[in-house]
């Protein structure tokens, strides 16, 4: 349920199991996942019919902007679903012309706007007025371009979710894919004893102390065995992921596990798909940490201006 | 918020010095930056200033930037003149010199509270920038102030001076609160003024640094980002005409504005009866009939 809480994809994800752990590759096969940066995408292009249709409409649509900062620039995110968010400055909005709602931090002096458009609504198909304002007012304004990260996964089994990027490229756009890299290291070190029923630890490690020695271990300092699959992944592989590690704890090779999705600092939106509140950094980050029984601890990381 | 700016690099005599701070500032994240070129007398050395104007517009190639941070791809360079005031001749020079007057930004430092006056309520300048390392002889009163806030001037505190030499934190600390207790956070930018690349921080943690200075939360980070961004708007406002006008085709009417077409026509004709008299004729028999 958590997981699905979460609001757009994860650029990295580690993996900590305390003990020893065989057979690791059949556990992160994440070569069925397509991810890929096309560069110059007006908005414009997004909102086309035939875009929608085939794609907004057929399955959960991920792209999000590369490379720009939440805090400075204007920033994008097609979020499945088929919202289209955009976080703007004050000088694009007046310039755009969109109806918009002020951002919720604008008591913590942020002056963006929040512009959403649903791609899927019924009225939203050219001839109508809120489509074609929308698309006259983005071809307008030329500085409303960004490259995008996209991951497609199609409502239909059958459809490849790399279709998506031959559309792109039949269109002129540049695609490269983004390929998930993955790294492991096995240092010894000694890992904290935690137990469920005793989250405040008066002999075994604490809560706290372990989200923050799992840190250091993210981090690099020390590491057990540390599975990191960079860049963009996305929910469905990652619930296959939780399922496939729960298995394995199922037959008690290990005493614990966390898992650790990182979502990214300047995504638009954040939990349940709020907006993303940024100050001096938008942590945006969940932690789960699996005991044998079933049972599980949750840490929820937020940006200094997020709420949950 | 926008694009994070530092508006005091000063002028290097060496262009490699220059480029060494831009590129550490690039690397940083800032986007925006204003190269200072101080002059203690205007009358004396504007003159020199006009000859070394090629080496004060140094424009880095975009590229050199590119090399050292693929994250900044919209840096801007502007250049900024800065005039210390110790004579009240100063700043009509300050007005009336063309060469002057080119920079993108004008900025002014007052010795004393007469200049400081001066610069508040009379002459028209972006920036008035305090030396903060020395203590005042006077002390800050609300009135000039408020003065130069509802004109769009801001005051600038610079940083370099708080991470280098526990001295002169002290004092910038003391005249920094002072300051910023009677202008109440508002019209405050931020910036370097360093001397050696060295001293350059990151615009996160120039923000927390500010947080001594009596600044809220979101108040140092706007001192940072949207406050110079407003004293770059002032600047071009300063040198232009104040106006607006969007223009755009006929057929990007849609079907529920072309309303406003019939307007465009009634102004049109009129401008055409106005232009007509001086053909001569038409009119004049208008005129008559109606006599």
């Amino acid at each position: 349920m958590t997981l699905e809480q979460r609001g757009l994809g994860y650029f990295q994800i580690d993996v900590i199991v305390p003990g020893t752990f065989l057979h690791h590759s059949a556990y992160f096969s994440v070569e069925d996942v397509s991810s890929f940066c096309i560069e110059d995408v007006s908005l414009h292009q997004l909102i086309s019919e035939e875009f929608i249709e085939a794609f907004v409409k057929k399955g959960r649509l991920y792209m999000i902007s590369q490379d720009t900062y939440i805090d400075q620039h204007d920033t994008y995110a097609l979020i499945p679903g088929g919202m289209l968010i955009l976080l703007l400055n004050n000088s694009t909005f007046g310039e755009l012309g969109l109806s918009a709602s002020k951002s919720a931090y604008s008591n913590h002096g942020s002056n963006k706007h929040v512009v959403e458009l649903d791609l899927t609504k019924p009225c939203f198909r050219p001839g109508k007025p809120s489509f074609e304002r929308a698309k006259s007012n983005f071809k307008r304004c030329s500085q409303l371009k960004s490259n995008f990260l996209v991951t497609w996964v199609p409502h239909d089994e059958k459809i490849c979710g790399s279709s998506i990027e031959s559309y792109f490229k039949s269109e002129g756009f540049n695609a490269s894919s983004c390929r998930l890299t993955q790294s492991e290291s096995n240092d010894p070190c000694i890992a904290p004893n935690i137990a469920y029923s005793d989250p405040n630890g008066d002999d075994n490690c604490d809560a706290f102390s372990l989200l923050d020695w799992l840190g250091a271990m993210a981090c690099g300092v020390d590491m057990y065995v540390t599975y990191i699959a960079q860049k963009y992944l996305i929910k469905m592989n990652l619930n296959n992921l939780e399922v496939r590690m729960k298995e394995n704890l199922t037959n008690k090779t290990n005493p614990w596990f966390s898992l650790t999705v990182h979502g990214f600092h300047d995504s638009p939106v954040s939990w349940l798909n709020k907006e993303h509140g940024f100050h001096l950094h938008g942590d945006n980050a969940l932690t789960l940490v699996f005991f044998p029984d079933g049972c599980c601890w949750t840490y929820k990381i937020l940006a200094s201006h997020d709420t949950l | 918020m926008a694009a994070f700016c530092d508006l005091n690099v000063l002028r290097e005599e060496n262009p490699q010095h220059l480029k060494t701070k831009l590129s550490m500032l690039t690397k940083l994240g800032y986007e925006n930056f204003a190269v200072n070129y101080v002059v203690e007398d205007i009358q004396g050395k504007a003159k020199g200033s006009k000859k070394s104007k090629e080496k004060v517009l140094i424009k880095c190639h975009q590229n050199h930037f590119q090399q050292s941070s693929s994250k900044c791809q919209n840096v801007r360079q502007f250049s900024r003149f800065t005039a210390v005031l110790n004579d009240s001749l100063q700043g009509r020079r300050l007005h009336q010199d063309p060469e002057i007057q080119k920079y993108d930004l004008v900025a002014v430092q007052p010795t004393g509270k007469q200049f400081f006056d001066l610069a508040c309520k009379e002459l028209s300048v972006d920036i008035i920038s305090l030396d903060l390392t020395q203590s005042l002889d006077f002390h800050f009163t609300r009135q000039p102030i408020n003065v130069a806030i509802e004109k769009g001037i801001h005051f600038e505190i610079c940083y370099s001076p708080l991470v280098m030499d526990s001295a002169s934190r002290k004092k910038v600390l003391a005249n920094s609160l002072a300051l910023i207790r009677v202008c109440k956070g508002k019209n405050i930018i931020i910036s370097s003024g360093c001397q050696k690349a060295l001293e350059l921080r990151g615009p996160y943690d120039v923000a927390n640094i500010a947080l001594l200075t009596g600044l809220t939360e979101a108040q140092t980070k706007q001192c940072l980002s949207r406050n110079c961004h407003q004293v770059l708007m002032h600047a071009a406002a300063r040198k232009s005409e104040k106006g607006l006008l969007s223009v755009f085709p006929k057929e990007s009417f849609m079907k529920g504005q072309t309303w406003k077409l019939g307007y465009v026509r009634e102004i049109k004709k009129d401008v055409l009866e106005e232009i007509e008299p001086n053909d001569g004729e038409p009119p004049a028999k208008k005129k008559k009939k109606r006599k």
